[in-house]
């Protein structure tokens, strides 16, 4: 630079004032490289006389992303997709050549397999093409099964052109690097936690509800949720991240796990603050700068440098002279505190050694074998399950107003928009048909204004490229927002189906009417089974899963002891129960956020969000509840106290019990009452049954996992009384109104 | 009086297409001002009452307003 400028006769400054101003902004880079894809896709279909150019420019709109990686990632999965579908067609076509119903009834079948396997993972593209793709194929092929083949062939060509092109345009047109933004995000979690962390400690369960924290907190969780995505772009762009990819997807995990642990720290740590913790826990400075030290070590990892300090393991203890002056909730509030701590030093621990194995700083290179990943989760998840339901029945109802009003045109645009519509919906199900109404209807206007008055005075190849490029350039570069994203992508998908460019290129008002009248029933269809047979209304939905909720907490605490067999019926009930209460109030969320204001009443966003944390509080400690019930049966614990244990867990199921079938079933300050009553109670007899059990020779084991045990049933009922604190500033019978 | 198209232009629309989208637009309205004055409580499945409002208001349209 330094050459140049003395040639030109400038200053380094002026220089580089003079190229700032003409750098392009991301938005502008990203429109560019899509419209210029775009192009050169339609230039190739068209000249190479392909018919259907307009699904190829489909792969290239909707696999355009912020990075090359990303872009190719997404590219593979509809690539792979429309294989799958491509098998699968041909295969349905050939068994039910002449069986209409049965055909139907195998593809519902597929299209409902698919659906259900697109909630479970980051790769539901794979699973959402390979089942819009087949009826697509199926329906599109007529009444000559012959020409299926043609259709399917044509299909895969045109996907992976479009593919092709745009992974060619990002890769050599201003490409943005996927590894470099995974790992910029890894590294800013990691600074984040190590925030967090201190941030904790410094408050030492002071009640604070820091704006700066909380904002910490929302980044640090934000960050963790983008990893997944992120790493699926980047080990396809770097081959070094592929080699590595099991090991960072361990890190993801134990990154998200660590999220977890220091919540659940923080909030163990609201019982502490009028005890000084240091003398009670003798090691707990050195511990804390010990995990102090891994993080800064993981930092200095990530950011390419070894590790300078050598990790020590260490272990916590409550002192135990220190700790028989203080009442045993105190000591069993301590032991859940160092337990939460020791969970926090395991995972740095292990986020350590799998970071200095991926950058290879380890001495002994560890490979993740098969059996650390975890498998899949068996689980059923039930809101997947009403997603699919109603995906099949806006498809039944569509395939039904096809067989039974066969005059009605445009039935194959219905029929393809109806699945990949209905398909979507499992994705985003608080997708309510109004608000589809404008984006489609300004974008169909649009497209129909272009197809009719613009493209027949168009002449030759260049000016349809110049269209091409101008409408997507704009519409990209307009539209690019992540919270803009659906009507982006509903402008593109107008704009290539309305516009019909081919090879034979027709002008017809009658299309357009067709498919404007098919988006109409659609919506309609849409509109209808947001209500039949499973109501997906917000309230409706906001309350049943709240029921469901305490429901399966109920359950988890009122099931005495852990069943035998680990694959039988009540370990699979219990493990369906389990993932109910830790998955209900993450889902919640963005069902709270649909509520009307009319049914929210005087509720503001801050006091439902805080419903939603008690919630998500409240399944934490029954997590930690099952998790010491499952070491109690297998340490004894002494019989007067079992009594206890057993009277208190019997009044917290009835809570549960009150609460699924009424959510504000029970005031605040009478429970607070019944809970520092009970609490009075049970220490008296802790004392004496302690006393005694000593004179009996109780171990130390049984006494920790006697205070693990009452750590967690007063945490479940803190957490109790904190959500009857919150629930009160609902109006839930207005809520649960009837309302259109 | 005889049934007959509305014509807008060189389009031709049926008179029930437009009968049941007024009817459409009138049921929206009057689902809005029961839902602001919440007197859609007292009814016992709203979405059922929508459909059956539709169908009412599109059969008033369609006997007074545009002949279908």
């Amino acid at each position: 630079m330094a050459t140049v400028c003395k040639n030109l006769g400038v200053s380094a400054q002026a220089f580089s004032n003079l190229t700032n101003g003409f750098s392009l902004s991301q938005r502008f880079k990203g429109a560019f490289k899509t419209a210029l894809a775009l192009v050169i896709t339609y230039g190739i279909a068209l000249s190479m006389g392909w018919k259907n150019p307009f699904w190829a420019a489909y792969a290239v709109a909707f696999c355009s992303l912020a990075t090359a990686g990303e872009s190719l990632h997404k590219g593979l999965l509809r690539v792979a997709g429309t294989f799958v579908a491509f098998f699968l067609t041909l295969a349905l076509i050939s068994l039910f050549p002449q069986d209409r119903w049965l055909f139907l009834g195998s593809l519902s079948l597929y299209l409902a397999f698919c659906n259900y396997m697109m909630g479970g993972t980051s790769r539901w593209y794979f699973w959402q093409v390979a089942a819009f793709t087949v009826p697509l194929l199926a329906f599109g092929a007529g009444p000559e099964v012959v020409n299926a083949f043609d259709k399917v062939v044509l299909r895969a060509q045109m996907t992976t052109l479009g593919i092709v092109v745009y992974s060619v345009v990002s890769v050599l047109l201003w490409p943005t690097s996927t590894r470099a933004l995974f790992e910029g995000t890894v590294e800013k979690l990691a600074a984040g936690q190590h925030n967090l962390f201190r941030s904790y400690f410094a408050q030492q369960g002071k009640k604070n509800d820091d704006d700066d924290l909380r904002g910490l907190r929302n980044q640090v969780v934000k960050g963790a949720g983008a990893l997944e995505d992120l790493l699926n772009g980047a080990e396809i762009e770097s081959l070094e991240v592929w080699e590595v990819r099991h090991a960072w997807r361990q890190c993801i995990r134990q990154f998200g796990e660590l999220n977890t642990r220091l919540d659940r720290w923080q909030h163990s740590l609201d019982k502490l603050h009028e005890l000084d913790v240091e003398r009670m826990v003798p090691g707990l400075p050195g511990y804390m700068a010990e995990i102090d030290t891994r993080f800064g070590q993981i930092e200095q990892m990530l950011s390419g440098s070894p590790p300078t300090a050598q990790l020590c393991e260490s272990s916590l203890r409550l002192d135990s002279k220190e700790g028989s002056q203080l009442s045993h909730f105190h000591r069993a509030a301590i032991v859940l505190a160092i337990n939460q701590l020791q969970e926090i030093g395991r995972l740095t621990q292990a986020l350590f050694n799998n970071i200095s194995s991926i950058r290879g700083f380890a001495t002994e290179q560890k490979t993740t074998s098969r059996a650390e990943r975890p498998r899949l989760s068996g689980t059923l998840d039930l809101d997947r399950i009403a997603s699919v339901v109603r995906m099949l029945s806006t498809l039944w109802l569509a395939l039904l107003i096809w067989i039974y009003l066969p005059d009605l045109p445009a039935y194959s645009v219905l029929l393809n928009l109806t699945v990949s519509i209905s398909l979507s919906l499992l994705i985003m199900p608080q997708v309510r048909a109004p608000s589809l109404v404008k984006p489609l209807f300004l974008s169909i206007l649009f497209a129909a204004v272009v197809h009719i008055f613009v493209m027949p005075r168009l002449d030759g190849f260049m000016a349809l490229a110049l269209l091409i490029f101008t409408v997507t350039f704009a519409l990209g570069y307009l539209y690019a927002q992540p919270h803009q994203k659906l009507s982006k992508i509903i402008g593109f998908a107008m704009f290539f189906l309305l516009t019909s460019v081919d090879t034979v290129q027709v002008y017809n008002f009658t299309k357009i009417a067709n498919i404007v009248l098919a988006f109409a029933l659609l919506l309609g269809l849409i509109a209808l089974t947001t209500y039949f047979p499973i109501s997906f209304q917000p309230e409706k939905r906001f309350l049943h899963l709240l029921r469901r909720f305490f429901r399966s907490g109920e359950y988890l605490v009122a099931t005495a002891s852990l069943p035998a067999n680990p694959w039988g019926l009540e370990s699979r009930r219990r493990a369906f129960h389990l993932h109910e209460v830790m998955t209900i109030p993450r889902k919640l969320a963005p069902w709270g956020g649909g509520l009307s204001r009319d049914a929210l009443d005087k509720t503001s966003p801050a006091q439902l969000q805080s419903i939603l944390n008690s919630l998500e509080t409240l399944g934490w400690h029954v997590q930690e509840l099952t998790a010491a019930r499952e070491e109690e049966s297998s340490n004894a614990v002494p019989h007067d106290l079992n009594n206890d244990l057993q009277a208190w867990r019997t009044s917290i199921e009835m809570l549960f019990a009150r609460f699924s079938s009424k959510p504000d079933a029970e005031d605040h300050a009478t429970l607070r009452k019944a809970l520092d009553g009970l609490l009075e109670r049970i220490e008296e007899g802790i004392e004496e049954t302690l006393d005694s059990a000593g004179s009996r020779n109780l171990t130390p084991e049984n006494e920790m996992n006697v205070y693990q045990l009452l750590g967690a049933y007063r945490g479940l009922s803190e957490a109790l009384v904190t959500y009857a604190r919150c629930a009160n500033y609902v109006n839930w019978p207005r809520l649960a109104e009837d309302r259109f | 009086m005889i049934p007959h198209e509305i014509a807008i232009g060189d389009v031709f629309l049926p008179p029930l297409l437009v009968a049941a989208f007024l009817g459409l637009l009138a049921t929206i309205v009057t689902a809005h001002l029961l839902n602001r004055y919440r007197l859609s409580r007292y009814l016992y499945n709203p979405p059922l009452a929508f459909i059956a409002m539709v169908t009412i208001y599109t059969i008033l349209i369609g006997t007074f307003l545009i002949r279908i």
